[in-house]
């Protein structure tokens, strides 16, 4: 065990002094993750001789308000976040509804569905139960050409939920 | 002398030095600060336990390689499980430490015997009871990490991450919401499906991998979340972000987890993958690789892969 020995009996002085040593490279992690925008998951795949490349970034409000972290849609289309670190879910409006319920203090807002927050009547071409919540989805794909597959592929993030109760 | 780490429904003695432990870390300070780590909002001490959470985000939110959104320093790739073994192995010294005890094994909770139980009970199992890890709410009112405002010293949420994966302060009890993100936990088969699966690890080394560790951790399987993932969106509440280590269950969790993983290592003669020699693209997850710390000195993958003479576990039936 290649640090067996410092690692056998820490002591506050002992934690205090890693813990200074490995600051600047967590405080760079922590304030470095959120400086670049946001995140395009780039997935790859071949087909019937052709090269299929499929950019996904997201553009996520609630409220109005953007919502920041990385977004990530997986090889076989289940999208995942940062802020969520155990879950996946079918459909992006689902990781979203779930964000609502876990960070209450972040969406403090009134409830947009409840008709009060926007003086109780509901926005021109806005669905109910989603008024007030834009959540633009953008999805740049480009291909060599574009077979069946990559619609398919398309397809896959918007099945039902695989995640029940979400 | 390893020390044994059991099943806390079955010792009450390591139990309630578990909960012991648990409230000594959290009211312990050794120096470093919200400053130290750039939270917003202002100075205030943080504690042992609470480096532990901010060791777990950090490793989380730090990406293997750097340029890809996916594989992190902990999770979501081969080092998933020497990563939670290091942490738990720091955890249990330093449990030892405060507990005056250095027989004291972390204990560990058998949640797929829970998970035997009908969905509708699950929440009112004895884990759940107030000699133990307490009750579901928002936030709890039963146990023994009920926050009590006039106690300074009882357990409060201080640093959690926000719905932007940033970390942010709080001073709140904890939360959690038993069986509202999936109705029941793993099964006693599921944890058995799971430890026949070989290899360890394999290309790519993500998510979709078709491995023992990804099965465990619990992105592949029907119905996913599967086990280890599962175990946190039932738990739910500080159990769901990146800052899960807030909630005292998640190392019963991970200690269950390690115990799966031992299992594993003692019917595949300790193997792992990938190896010294892979790919640059695999750095932090390869054999000798340094894992991400904080605490303490780094440890590699391949320090972990027996600790036999360092823990053991009461029993390996899983």
């Amino acid at each position: 065990m290649s640090a067996a020995n410092d690692l056998t009996a820490p002591t506050p002085d002992t934690i205090a002094a890693y813990v200074r040593r490995h600051t600047a490279r967590a405080k760079k992690i922590l304030t470095g993750m959120h400086e670049h925008g946001p995140h395009e998951t780039v997935r790859e795949a071949y087909h019937g001789g052709h090269r299929i490349v499929i950019g996904t970034t997201y553009r996520i409000e609630v409220d109005g308000r953007p919502i920041g972290g990385h977004f990530i849609v997986t090889e076989d289309g289940q999208v995942q976040c940062h802020a969520l670190p155990n879950y996946t879910f079918s459909s992006a409006v689902d990781l979203v509804k779930s964000m609502i319920d876990i960070f209450p203090e972040d969406f403090s807002g009134a409830p947009a569905d409840g008709g009060d927050a926007h003086g109780g009547h509901a926005h021109e071409g806005e669905h109910p139960g989603t008024r007030g919540v834009a959540m633009p989805m953008a999805t740049r794909r480009s291909a060599a050409k574009k077979p069946a597959s990559a619609r398919r592929a398309g397809k896959r993030t918007s099945k039902g939920g695989r995640h029940g109760r979400h | 002398m390893a020390v044994t780490r059991r099943n806390i429904l079955q010792d009450n003695t390591v139990r309630d030095r578990y909960i012991r432990g648990v409230l000594l870390l959290k009211n312990e300070f050794t120096g470093p600060t919200t400053t130290s780590f750039g939270i917003p909002g202002p100075s205030q001490k943080v504690s042992t336990w609470d480096l532990f959470v901010i060791w777990h985000h950090v490793a989380m939110m730090t990406m293997t390689p750097p340029n890809q959104n996916s594989r992190n320093a902990a999770h979501r790739g081969p080092v998933f499980f020497p990563w939670h073994r290091f942490m738990l192995f720091q955890l249990e010294l330093n449990f030892q430490r405060v507990l005056h005890d250095n027989t004291f094994g972390l204990p560990y909770w058998d949640w797929a015997q829970d998970g035997e139980l009908a969905p509708a009970q699950q929440p009112s199992a004895p884990i759940w009871g107030p000699t133990v890890m307490g009750g579901t709410g928002i936030p709890i009112a039963t146990g023994p990490f009920v926050l009590n405002p006039a106690d300074p010293k009882s357990f409060r949420v201080r640093i959690v991450a926000n719905a932007s994966g940033q970390l942010v302060q709080a001073n709140r009890g904890l939360r959690r919401t038993l069986g509202a993100g999936v109705p029941g936990l793993p099964r006693k088969a599921e944890t058995a499906d799971a430890i026949v699966r070989t290899p360890y690890d394999k290309s790519p080394w993500d998510v979709t991998s078709l491995s023992f560790r990804n099965r465990a951790e619990g992105w592949q399987g029907p119905g996913a979340p599967v086990l280890h993932n599962r175990v946190h969106v039932f738990v739910g509440g500080d159990m769901s972000p990146s800052t899960s280590p807030n909630d005292p269950i998640f190392y019963l969790n991970h200690c269950n987890e390690d115990r799966m993983w031992e299992r594993w290592l003692t019917d595949h003669s300790r193997t792992y993958e990938p190896p010294a020699s892979a790919p640059a693209s695999l750095k932090g997850h390869r054999l000798n690789d340094d894992m991400a710390s904080l605490l303490s000195a780094p440890m590699k993958p391949a320090d972990v892969l027996n600790m036999s003479a360092t823990f053991t576990y009461d029993s390996l039936a899983v």
